[in-house]
């Protein structure tokens, strides 16, 4: 690969008015990665992963994001730079005055260089990508439950084959067993096509199931970076109490069982 | 665009091979996808297909070969297992059908527009007794009447509404005399600007203007704050404390709207016949002593008894349209928005045909002298 690198970010400082959420915060995603950030709340992790996106201006600091960085570029470049990635809102955030065809159709239907037919084909291949039935094409957001809202979104996001995806709490408001799908779902679309994947994720199950790493935020800054068995070794309060709660550590004990760890 | 032209998806062949190179993906095919796929088509198939040198490959590029292979592989070809395994999935996927038309679909939406008619005017039925046994309710345990919310809707209603109906109230005033006075003075009739104005502001004016302003303003407002607690769930939270939303946000409205409009009837009511009054005075000649002396006389007090009964009733049919809309939202923003517009569209239609029948009842009574 000609970029072995999908972010970069040097010391980046995000803030809300006077309140700083990040200062001199480094990190590197590697392309084709999953890596997850985890952190209490406050820490600004939404925050960085919409300043990633663009959709907060980044204070100080440079980016790097698919070997361009987004400040130095025009607004045509911008927009075609947005292109290269896909975003799976908390939410889903679908459009609800459109089906699911329509929601997953509308990006590429908004490029304008396809034809009816060919955004057909393409949006019956994401929906069987992400296991939904063609009759499920026709529904509206609010007849979809919340594990298919969260499918309809990934595959809304995968439309125009995203070079980096970002999910923000992908198996939030997801039952366990939802979730759980949802995360063997994310890790064979990755394997498959073989996007970069930033996540923002809380839920330990989830963590385990599908990240190559785990970045932990904590005071502003990147704690650790690294796979989730080397960053729970960590001395730090946040990461003791993240990975060696009860939920945590019941957590560890099987991954130790299966030998993973 | 720092990606040299070797990059575009291109092919050559080599006797009896066909060498596909560059990176067949969504956004360096955008465009030329059919012209592309036409032309791969028109290669023979017999043809050994190399894809091994793609640099990358995604399902648009994908979709594009299968296409020209006619939705099979080709029975020779070179590729790697990741690619392999793209096509293994287009293989198996469902085309999506065209969504399902119904024959007749005009007589279908009339059907559903009916019955949703029908279903409307039962609901508000019901919700018109809902409001009545509550009230009875409210009166025999007053401790558990909604007063807080009664004040807080008059203060949101009543005085917030005053600068934009001084404004609309002295305008329709200055133009009802103005557009009469002409007329007048032809005739030589010019005192009867009294009667004209003070019979269709007192009686028409006044309270329609109140109420057309207030549908607008505060009825669209109840409805999208009941909606809008409907789509975030506040109203089951309410339902589950035993306390039903009837109760605790129509009903409060209901009475605000009943006890502020004719308040608001009387405010419009003045200032339109000030308006009057100043017009009277500059293109007629009638002192404003004169007309406010003469108005008692020829307008009878029955004229303005009527029209602070309108604002009144208008008042309760707002809140109780604008409440029944509200709950009817269900959790998307289209149908929050599609009610809020159906709230004002029909309490200023049930306003003005309320108007047009209470006209027709009282046609006898106040015409005055």
């Amino acid at each position: 690969m000609a970029r072995p690198n999908a972010i970069i970010l040097t010391d980046i400082a995000t803030r809300f008015g006077t309140h700083w959420i990040q200062r001199h915060l480094d990190l590197t995603i590697h392309c084709g990665e999953i890596l997850a950030i985890v952190g209490g709340s406050g820490t600004g992790k939404t925050t960085l992963l919409r300043a990633m996106m663009g959709l907060v201006p980044i204070a100080e600091g440079q980016m790097i994001i698919l070997g361009k960085n987004p400040q130095a570029l025009n607004l045509r470049e911008q927009i075609a730079l947005r292109q290269r990635w896909g975003v799976l809102f908390q939410q889903g955030a679908l459009f609800s005055a459109l089906t699911v065809f329509e929601n997953i159709a509308f990006p590429l239907r908004e490029w304008g260089h396809l034809t009816r037919s060919e955004i057909s084909d393409l949006v019956a291949l994401k929906l069987q990508m992400v296991g939904l039935q063609p009759n499920d094409a026709w529904k509206l957001p609010a007849e979809l439950s919340g594990g298919m809202v969260k499918r309809v979104a990934l595959a809304r996001a995968l439309a125009m084959e995203a070079e980096i995806l970002f999910l923000d709490e992908p198996t939030s408001g997801l039952d366990p067993i939802a979730a759980a799908e949802f995360d063997a779902l994310l890790r064979q679309v990755h394997r498959d096509i073989g996007f970069t994947v930033v996540m923002i994720s809380h839920d330990l199950d989830s963590l385990a199931a599908t990240a190559d790493r785990v970045a932990v935020l904590a005071d502003g800054k990147v704690l650790t970076v690294g796979p989730l068995t080397e960053i729970q070794q960590v001395d730090h309060p946040y990461i003791r109490e993240f990975f060696h709660g009860e939920r945590g550590e019941r957590l560890l004990t099987s991954l130790r069982a299966t030998g993973e760890c | 665009m720092t990606e040299s032209n070797a990059q575009q998806p291109h092919w050559e062949r080599d006797g009896q091979t066909l060498r596909l190179s560059g990176r067949w993906t969504l956004r360096r095919l955008g465009g030329n996808f059919a012209a592309q796929e036409a032309a791969l088509r028109n290669i023979n198939p017999e043809i050994v297909w190399d894809l091994s040198a793609i640099e990358a490959l995604d399902s648009a590029g994908a979709i594009l070969l299968w296409q020209a292979w006619g939705g099979q592989l080709p029975g020779n070809i070179r590729m790697e297992d990741r690619h392999r395994s793209i096509f293994a999935r287009l293989a198996q996927v469902p085309p999506v059908t065209a969504p399902p038309r119904r024959s007749w679909q005009f007589l279908d939406q009339l059907g559903a527009f009916l019955i949703e008619t029908g279903h409307d005017l039962w609901g508000l039925f019901l919700l018109m007794g809902a409001l009545l046994l509550e009230f009875g309710r409210g009166l025999r345990h007053p401790r558990s009447f909604p007063w807080r919310e009664i004040s807080a809707t008059i203060v949101h209603t009543g005085p917030n509404s005053l600068p934009i109906l001084t404004l609309i109230g002295f305008l329709i005033g200055v133009v009802i005399s103005f557009q009469s006075a002409s007329t007048l003075a032809q005739y030589g009739a010019n005192i009867y600007i009294v009667n004209i104005a003070g019979l269709s502001i007192l009686r028409e004016f006044g309270p329609l203007i109140t109420a057309i302003i207030l549908s607008g303003r505060s009825g669209s407002a109840f409805t999208a704050q009941i909606g809008g607690m409907c789509v975030t769930e506040e109203l089951d939270a309410l339902r589950t404390f035993g306390i039903p939303p009837i109760r605790r946000l129509i009903l409060p409205k209901a009475i605000a709207l009943a006890l502020v409009m004719p308040l608001l009837v009387l405010w419009t009511d003045m200032v339109g016949l000030f308006g009057a009054m100043l017009v009277a005075k500059m293109e007629l000649g009638i002192s404003t002593g004169f007309f406010i002396e003469q108005m008692p006389i020829v307008v009878p007090s029955f004229n303005l008894w009527l029209g602070i009964a309108k604002g009144a009733i208008f008042g309760i049919l707002i809140a109780w349209i604008a409440g029944f809309h509200g709950l009817k939202v269900k959790p998307n923003t289209t149908s929050l928005s599609r009610e809020t517009t159906s709230s004002v569209v029909m309490s200023i239609t049930l306003v003005i045909l309320i108007d047009a029948a209470l006209a027709l009842v009282f046609a006898n009574t106040g015409g005055g002298g």
